[in-house]
């Protein structure tokens, strides 16, 4: 499942280097926070350049799971990560954190705009990572790909703040991708806006399929079966179901994933 | 009813300024007699004319009336001055009617207020104002007479010359060789001035600021940051502390330093020397540097604590938001963090900044008359000591400096309040200008 010619040719990445999705593998994998245990004995493989989607009832882990691949779970105290995540061959879990989340960028629940203005936020990764490039065609690229170019042109020096969520939302994806990551994580991100916008975002995701190797959190049912083409269905902290939409959506091989599909229990 | 009321609330509003004033003033003597009657008078026909219209007797009205009438005649049978009644100050009879006009005119104003309005729930409302505001207005008559006081004392005795002329006070004698004997002449040089107690009151600011603001965002980064459990609690539990102690044991700690670095190598930093007309050298009881190091250790906890609140309204999504994209801690922290509180770290300095140039305390044993210039390494001087040795100068033998400047403290007094008041609104601009940058509000 693993590209290997990607692995074997991997370089820095650059906001000006196109670069192939990567592929990651998760393998036996726990995660404990203090006493409790999140997640227990999880194997998934994320296929590149595909869509997945994480489904689950609340509590399941379904949160902290993308939060390891990119091992923002460290920042909190007492979050231990056992087992093997693979990046493109590589284990994150031995990589340094600030090459990792290059590589795997993140969209949270809700948005979270820099106090800065809308080109500082595009412009964010790549000063923190000092990485060379036209700044003036990223923050263009990265807008257009987050079709927010068009809205905002005119404004690019005005306050982050001043957005609407839904376009802060897009905004922080357009952040994202401007320091050229080969797996974007997204945790929930229509949970907090309003139809058209969600549109609007669920149309990004399906333009950067192939591009990008895609992780979506989600619990709407609808939105993970326009979406996704994997979809990860995890329950009680360890995963039940992982195979193709069609496949899950349509026949279920497992009673506890027919019944939160069709929202019998939970 | 309206008109009677409305009588009765000029009345009592009057005795309450009266009652106010006469708190400061004490020539106020003819008033309050007249007042009380005339309040008690109006407290009778209120009684009366709320008896007719609503067929009810209202007691505590009444009770008012009589407690008025009665204040009256107590007032007039006071002696100017009360002593005795196990007090241990003579106390003059204007603070005393004070006392009986605020405890009048209140009520007053209440019922006046309540009848007024018409007797209705929200008449009843309107009628608590009053009891509200008075607190509020006492502060205020207070604050005003202080500052009117000042002001109008120190502009008239404003002057430019003293205003750039530094003070010097100074003799010496001059031996000169002529025709193969010495002659000696002797040189005097008196000039009043403040020039140096300025400069100096900005640069003890400065260099107050300056270390206050280093050290303390340092602790509240740390603190909120970087540091967990038990270290960062005693760290902030230790910076509290630093605050709540007496700011005359600093004073003293400050002192005993200055006496024991004298004569050693760190003589010249810490005590401060300077040159005089021939060029001798003289050590000075202490520095700018010391006495900055010293205020520094009072501005710093809130410093510290105006970081660590302002790192800790930034919500956590934000900064995991940077760390997702690959940014350091360091960058987080200086790109995010810090910009994010700098609003906070402004007030603290304000506050910090009012504190170093209003603070006497921690100088008050350091500081000299500030003759020979203002330089980090020069003997500290400073405004408040300029208007503390205006007013105790001759006593604590400083006799030439008290007749010299004694008549310009209230000046000095008044420019210490204009180079605060211009702190205080520059760094609140500055604040807003930031916050609106950094939070887009």
């Amino acid at each position: 499942m693993i590209n290997t010619e990607i692995r074997d040719n991997h370089k820095l990445p650059t906001s000006c280097m196109e670069k192939a999705p990567g592929g990651i593998e998760v393998i036996q994998t726990e995660v404990r926070y203090n006493e409790t245990t999140i997640l227990e004995g999880v194997d998934i493989v994320f296929p590149p350049g595909k869509v997945t989607a994480i489904i689950g009832p609340s509590g399941c882990g379904k949160t902290t799971l993308p939060r390891c691949l990119n091992r923002l779970s460290e920042l909190a105290q007492g979050c231990k990560v056992k087992g093997q995540i693979l990046l493109d061959g590589e284990n994150i879990l031995e990589m340094d954190p600030m090459l990792l989340r290059r590589r795997v960028g993140m969209v949270f629940q809700k948005p979270n705009p820099f106090p800065k203005s809308i080109r500082e936020n595009v412009l964010y990764g790549i000063k923190a990572t000092q990485m060379k490039c036209d700044h003036d065609a990223t923050v263009k690229s990265c807008l257009q790909k987050a079709a927010l170019w068009d809205e905002l042109k005119d404004r690019l020096h005005h306050s982050a703040f001043a957005l609407s969520i839904g376009q802060q939302q897009r905004l922080c994806i357009a952040r994202c991708l401007a320091v050229n990551p080969e797996v974007i994580l997204l945790d929930e991100p229509a949970s907090s806006l309003d139809p058209v916008s969600t549109m609007k975002l669920e149309a990004s995701i399906m333009e950067m399929k192939g591009e990008y190797t895609q992780i979506i959190v989600t619990h709407n049912m609808n939105e993970a079966l326009k979406v996704s083409d994997y979809v990860a269905f995890l329950y009680g902290g360890k995963l039940i179901e992982f195979g193709e939409t069609k496949t899950i959506f349509n026949h279920p091989r497992h009673q506890e994933t027919q019944d939160y599909i069709t929202g019998k229990v939970y | 009813m309206k008109i009677l009321s409305a009588i009765t609330m000029v009345i009592s509003a009057f005795a309450l300024v009266m009652g106010c004033l006469s708190l400061s003033l004490n020539t106020l003597k003819a008033y309050p007699t007249v007042l009380l009657f005339l309040m008690s008078l109006s407290f009778f026909s209120l009684f009366i004319l709320v008896r007719q219209t609503t067929k009810k007797n209202n007691w505590v009205m009444l009770f008012f009336c009589i407690l008025a009438a009665a204040f009256a005649v107590l007032h007039m049978i006071l002696p100017e001055y009360l002593y005795g009644f196990n007090l241990n100050a003579i106390i003059h009879s204007s603070f005393i009617s004070a006392l009986l006009l605020i405890a009048i005119a209140t009520p007053a104003i209440c019922y006046s207020l309540f009848y007024f309005f018409g007797a209705t729930p929200k008449a009843l409302d309107i009628s608590r104002y009053p009891l509200l505001i008075l607190p509020a207005l006492l502060i205020l008559i207070v604050y005003t007479l202080l500052l009117a006081q000042v002001v109008t004392k120190g502009v008239s005795s404003f002057s430019w010359k003293i205003l750039i002329t530094a003070f010097k006070s100074h003799n010496w004698v001059e031996t000169v060789w002529k025709d193969g004997w010495p002659i000696r002449i002797s040189h005097t040089i008196l000039q009043a001035g403040m020039l140096n107690h300025i400069l100096g009151t900005l640069l003890l600011m400065l260099m107050t600021a300056i270390i206050a603001l280093i050290v303390g965002v340092g602790v509240g980064v740390y603190i909120s940051e970087y540091s967990k459990g038990w270290f960062a609690s005693t760290i902030r539990f230790s910076s509290q502390v630093l605050r709540a102690i007496s700011i005359f044991i600093l004073a003293i700690t400050a002192y005993n330093l200055v006496r024991y670095a004298r004569g050693t190598f760190l003589s010249s930093i810490i005590c401060g020397f300077y040159y005089d007309e021939i060029g001798t050298k003289h050590i000075a009881s202490g520095s700018y540097l010391t006495a900055a190091i010293f205020l520094a250790l009072l501005v710093i906890p809130i410093i510290a604590n105006a970081t660590e609140e302002g790192i800790r309204s930034l919500p956590k999504e934000i900064s995991e938001g940077s760390f997702s994209l690959g940014a350091s801690r360091e960058y987080t922290l200086s790109h995010i963090l810090l910009p994010w509180s700098m609003p906070n770290i402004i007030t603290g300095l304000i506050l910090g900044c009012a504190e170093a140039a209003g603070s006497l305390t921690v100088i008050l044993f350091l500081a000299g008359t500030g003759e020979y210039g203002v330089s980090p390494w020069n003997g500290v001087t400073s405004l408040t000591y300029f208007i503390f040795n205006g007013q105790f100068g001759r006593t604590l033998g400083n006799a030439q400096f008290y007749d010299l400047n004694y008549k310009y403290q209230y000046m000095a007094a008044v420019i210490l309040l204009v180079i605060t008041f211009g702190l205080t609104i520059g760094a609140l601009t500055l604040k807003n200008k930031v916050a609106r940058r950094f939070k887009g509000a």
